[in-house]
């Protein structure tokens, strides 16, 4: 550095390298004294007293920045093209700028299933719920098959696995996400809760499991339930997060043909709420 | 609570067929009391005692009524459930649900007809259902006294619910999936 040149400096209070945006820059040739402070920072931080968060941590920020990037909506919009399938499909993001995607395959011979090869470095993951078809066994019945276009019971474990593995990896949380790509709507969920609500989650959903005997079909038949009571699928699985699994923080958010985001909660009249996205 | 739904179920209850179930929620959701029942007796070509075998294995379904009160949504339906055994050819117990309670996750709960109402599909999951053994089963009467039985979709697998749970990796099924096979049983 040239003496005499003056730089900006950042507060960088838990080190991660992305700065409190609640701070003003200093501008100084030397360090600026009481504070640890930094040059070119990575960004700034959503919480500059957790190394384990960085960005923006408002979720809308969060998917409005991923619908920016054009290789996360490149994959998004090829799922998009999927939803005529017979077969699920969808795709891994790993914190690895440089090959992010890995492209999910049929678990074993099932075409029914993906294998979720969860890593160390696993940020998040998107996949297909198809359109209704028909499935011809090998004596020539058919069978009608009718995926729900929203998170299953299935995902939202998936989801929660997610959040487990973001805290035992120090991944930031809100860089943890799951999508849900369908003819008639493209959802994602954010965990916006803490540490203490995140291990709540897990052993509230073990413990439900354990009430239906770990019989996942019959917790599907649940949330069907809770679907209808809801008249929706988007009040059915706020219903069935809330009063089967009592899981927290796992919010549920709506992208728009046109890319606009939504917010979907309930409100005290037990009705779904649509809050757009204002950042 | 349960008492006072249990009275209102007898006093106020509205009976639907159960095979509406899925149109007339889709239309009004579950009101308070709703009873979907067997009024047309779909489930009576279902109820008995089944066997057959396949890959080598003897399968038995004991298939009776049951009426399934739901005090969570304050409704109930009927539905079949299926107490099962399954042996090898030396008569060695694979798996054997027979004397277990209703509401043993080991018993096979009904779900919902398919949409031409041929086939009705249950909900299995076995002693190591978070590692993968469960599943829809199809159930599909034929003439000549014949049920086939196949899992219509192959069960979640995601290695437990909230850790690692299964060093195996996924348990199979001791039932076939549709595209593999089907198990023909007789009733008896």
């Amino acid at each position: 550095m040239n003496c005499g040149t003056v730089v900006k400096w950042y507060i960088d209070k838990d080190g991660d390298k992305w700065y409190d945006k609640n701070a003003a820059p200093i501008e100084s040739q030397y360090v600026p004294q009481g504070g640890s402070f930094i040059r070119d920072p990575l960004g700034p931080d959503c919480d500059d007293n957790d190394a384990t968060k960085t960005t923006d941590c408002d979720p809308c920020a969060q998917i409005k920045a991923q619908i920016a990037n054009a290789a996360w909506i490149q994959k998004l919009n090829i799922l998009k093209g999927k939803t005529a399938l017979k077969y699920e499909s969808g795709y891994l993001e790993q914190l690895d700028t440089q090959s992010p995607f890995l492209e999910l395959a049929p678990e074993g011979d099932s075409s029914d299933n993906l294998n979720f090869p969860i890593t160390k470095t696993t940020k998040g993951y998107m996949h297909v719920h198809t359109n209704p078809y028909t499935r011809i066994g090998n004596d020539g019945d058919e069978k009608y098959i009718q995926p729900i276009h929203m998170f299953s019971p299935a995902d939202i474990i998936q989801m929660l696995k997610l959040t487990a593995n973001a805290y035992q990896n120090q991944i930031p949380m809100p860089d943890v996400y799951g999508a849900m790509v369908s003819s008639t709507g493209t959802y994602q969920l954010k965990f916006t809760g803490d540490t203490n609500m995140l291990l709540q989650n897990l052993s509230n959903t073990t413990a439900a499991m354990n009430t239906y005997k770990n019989k996942i079909e019959r917790v599907d038949d649940v949330y069907k339930k809770a679907i209808r009571r809801n008249k929706g699928n988007e009040g059915g699985l706020l219903d069935f997060m809330q009063t089967i699994f009592k899981i927290n923080g796992l919010e549920l958010f709506k992208i728009e043909d046109d890319n606009s985001v939504s917010k979907i909660t309930k409100g005290t009249d037990g009705k779904v709420v649509k809050t757009p996205c204002t950042n | 609570m349960g008492c006072l739904f249990l009275i209102a179920l007898s006093c106020n209850a509205q009976i639907v067929p159960v095979e509406q179930l899925e149109n007339f929620t889709k239309a009004n959701g579950i009101p308070d009391g709703t009873y979907f029942k067997d009024i047309n007796h779909l489930f009576d070509k279902y109820v008995g005692t089944w066997k057959g075998s396949y890959n080598n294995k003897e399968y038995t379904f004991y298939i009776t009524k049951y009426t399934e009160v739901d005090t969570d949504f304050k409704f109930s339906q009927d539905m079949i459930l299926v107490r099962y055994l399954i042996t090898n050819p030396d008569g060695s117990i694979v798996e054997d649900t027979r004397n277990l309670p209703d509401d043993d996750g080991l018993v096979i709960t009904g779900s919902e007809f398919s949409s031409k109402f041929e086939s009705y599909y249950m909900r299995y999951g076995g002693r190591e259902a978070k590692c993968g053994q469960n599943g829809t089963l199809a159930l599909r009467p034929k003439e000549g006294n014949q049920m086939t039985v196949c899992l219509l979709l192959y069960g979640e697998y995601f290695d437990g619910w909230a850790g690692t749970d299964c060093p195996q990796g996924r348990v199979v099924s001791p039932f076939p999936h549709i595209s593999k096979g089907l198990i023909w049983l007789t009733k008896q």
